[in-house]
């Protein structure tokens, strides 16, 4: 029931690569995304990005990948919760660079703060039980923020989360990647070529190569 | 400057355009410098869009690093009309939130193409110069863009949108101008290396601006020997990219604050930067500054070095720790490729000087 922070990326498997062995000829875009949702090469670039300090952007996108490939309700509110906490609250330990009144920013927002007061309100009928119950409902979200991980989201049955509500912030994030996927692949094709020139490996091979340039 | 094409046949075995990450483990360098003085590690600070990248990108450029791979160009192509595109969404979008309709209708046709459907790969096609362009010169996007103090627009816009006719064509080949003019916002840290005489190399390192970016400038400061702190000049009617109720000056001042009095830093050479000088002085001529600023003389408004005299004290008077005397202050516009060799070099030359002292 409690999925930690780090979980996603290690979903990865879920991710659809049934598609990778598309031959559209397609440059930019397409290339990131064959990057993207083939497990070996999101790998790659995940730690790639890891050393320039970027790696908070592949991070997200696997997990929202997670979150839409899941049905149950309340698995969703939970990775829902815990994505918002870990990428997308200010000051969050993997905050994105992205600007907060775009990319459905506010919505999400809203979003949390409907699961969080759902959430604190249930926790706060239980503890006053047997006491005059004045129902103050001031601090009620304050306390689903710092209730941290160990939230127990069961509570907010009647609250659904829309499976698109991070597709927004997640192209962003495609677009954040941008820059640092240049530089990943142009050392991938250099290594590659360097393997090829002592013959290590052949040039039909693949194993080096992401993506041939356009012919 | 005029656009210079890079070869697509460069020789090879040259350096391509972007940086990779020379160590795995940027700390890894510390213990290395300490020993061995021969690498000098240069930091480039400030908030976002003040320009780091972009003398980045020029210090790559004057040190012979240049566009050598095919896969490099595909990818700059990519790049450069991407910029293209959000110009042109924000442009639309600004339309919208500032109630000011398009004129022409064939030009609402093709922004609500722009937002729905268009992507890079349609720009390989001609027509669409001409109808971007006929977009840009619409009154209703004009106006917009004569108010984009109220949303967010790259400094880029004017430039792209003039460029159309090479940059919608199959046969586009980026040109190191227009490279450099490209706003991509930086995530994370990259570094270059070059020598710079006497067996010593410099390390010229960039960084993300955006708030969530500066907490990764940290791993660097231990590793540090000089520190060029950029700041744009032509900000003062702006608000944060991401924080848009947040004025960009106080951010940046707060940054520079937070920086130059940091411990760390007390015994290494400082350079403060003003950038943007060129669309600063086109600001001013059309924009009051004297508004945003209580304390400035209004008479003196029109005067690009009044403006920047006070913007320079303003600066200084963050300063409550680091020693004055290793603090050098420069007017620079990095998109100009010539000014951003003078300033560099005599950056460079001041942190040599400095260090030599030590």
């Amino acid at each position: 029931m409690i999925i930690s922070c780090t979980i996603p990326v290690f979903f990865l498997q879920q991710v659809d690569n049934s598609n990778s062995k598309n031959n559209i000829k397609e440059i930019g875009d397409a290339d990131l995304h064959k990057c993207l949702k083939n497990q070996k090469w999101n790998g790659l670039f995940l730690k790639y990005s890891e050393q320039c300090f970027a790696c908070e952007d592949i991070m997200f996108w696997n997990a929202v990948e997670q979150f839409k490939s899941v049905t149950a309700e309340r698995l969703k509110r939970e990775l829902f919760y815990n994505i918002y906490r870990t990428y997308i609250r200010i000051g969050a330990p993997l905050e994105l660079n992205i600007a907060r009144r775009e990319f459905g920013i506010p919505e999400i927002e809203s979003q949390f703060n409907v699961l969080c007061k759902q959430v604190s309100y249930h926790h706060e009928t239980l503890s006053v039980v047997g006491k005059s119950n004045n129902n103050n409902n001031n601090n009620n979200h304050q306390m689903g923020m710092s209730k941290s991980r160990y939230v127990d989201l069961s509570s907010s049955e009647n609250i659904s989360v829309r499976s698109d509500i991070f597709d927004q912030v997640q192209l962003g994030c495609e677009h954040n990647m941008r820059d640092n996927f240049y530089r990943f692949n142009l050392t991938h094709s250099e290594m590659s070529a360097k393997l090829v020139r002592r013959g290590l490996v052949h040039n039909d091979d693949n194993e080096g190569v992401l993506f041939n340039p356009v012919e | 400057m005029g656009n210079i094409v890079v070869s697509p046949h460069d020789k090879e075995g040259q350096h391509h355009m972007m940086a990779t990450p020379t160590s795995n483990n940027p700390n890894g360098g510390s213990a290395a410098t300490a020993k061995n003085k021969s690498e000098i590690t240069v930091l480039l600070l400030g908030a976002g869009e003040s320009g780091k990248s972009t003398l980045f990108k020029q210090v790559q450029f004057f040190h012979g690093v240049g566009i050598t791979h095919d896969q490099e160009r595909i990818e700059l192509i990519e790049i450069v009309r991407l910029n293209v595109l959000e110009n042109a969404k924000n442009l639309v979008a600004a339309t919208q939130h500032l109630n000011i309709p398009i004129e022409q209708p064939e030009n609402r046709e093709t922004a609500k193409l722009i937002i729905n459907s268009l992507n890079t790969n349609d720009l390989e096609d001609p027509s669409w110069s001409k109808r971007l362009y006929s977009l840009w010169k619409d009154a209703g996007i004009q106006k917009a863009y004569e108010n984009r103090e109220k949303f967010q627009l790259y400094d880029s816009t004017e430039y792209l949108f003039e460029n159309l006719d090479r940059i919608c064509s199959d046969k586009y080949v980026p040109t190191v101008v227009d490279v450099i003019r490209t706003r991509t916002k930086t995530i994370g840290i990259t570094d270059m290396k070059f020598d710079v005489g006497d067996g010593k190399q410099l390390r010229l390192v960039d960084v993300g601006g955006q708030r969530n970016e500066r907490r990764k400038w940290i791993h660097f400061f231990n590793t540090v020997d000089a520190v060029v702190f950029l700041t744009s000049l032509s900000e003062f009617d702006l608000n944060l990219y991401e924080d848009n109720g947040y004025w960009r000056v106080k951010e940046s001042l707060r940054v520079f604050n937070e920086v130059v009095n940091n411990a760390l830093f007390y015994k290494v050479p400082f350079v403060l930067l003003f950038n943007k000088r060129d669309l600063f002085e086109k600001k001013i001529a059309t924009k009051s500054f004297s508004k945003y600023f209580s304390g400035f003389n209004e008479a003196e408004e029109k005067n690009p070095v009044a403006c920047i005299e006070y913007m320079t004290k303003l600066f200084l008077n963050e300063i409550t720790e680091h020693p004055l005397d290793t603090v050098s202050v420069k007017t620079l516009s990095a998109i100009d490729h010539d000014n951003s060799k003078q300033v560099f070099e005599e950056v460079k030359q001041f942190i040599m000087t400095q260090q030599h002292r030590e």
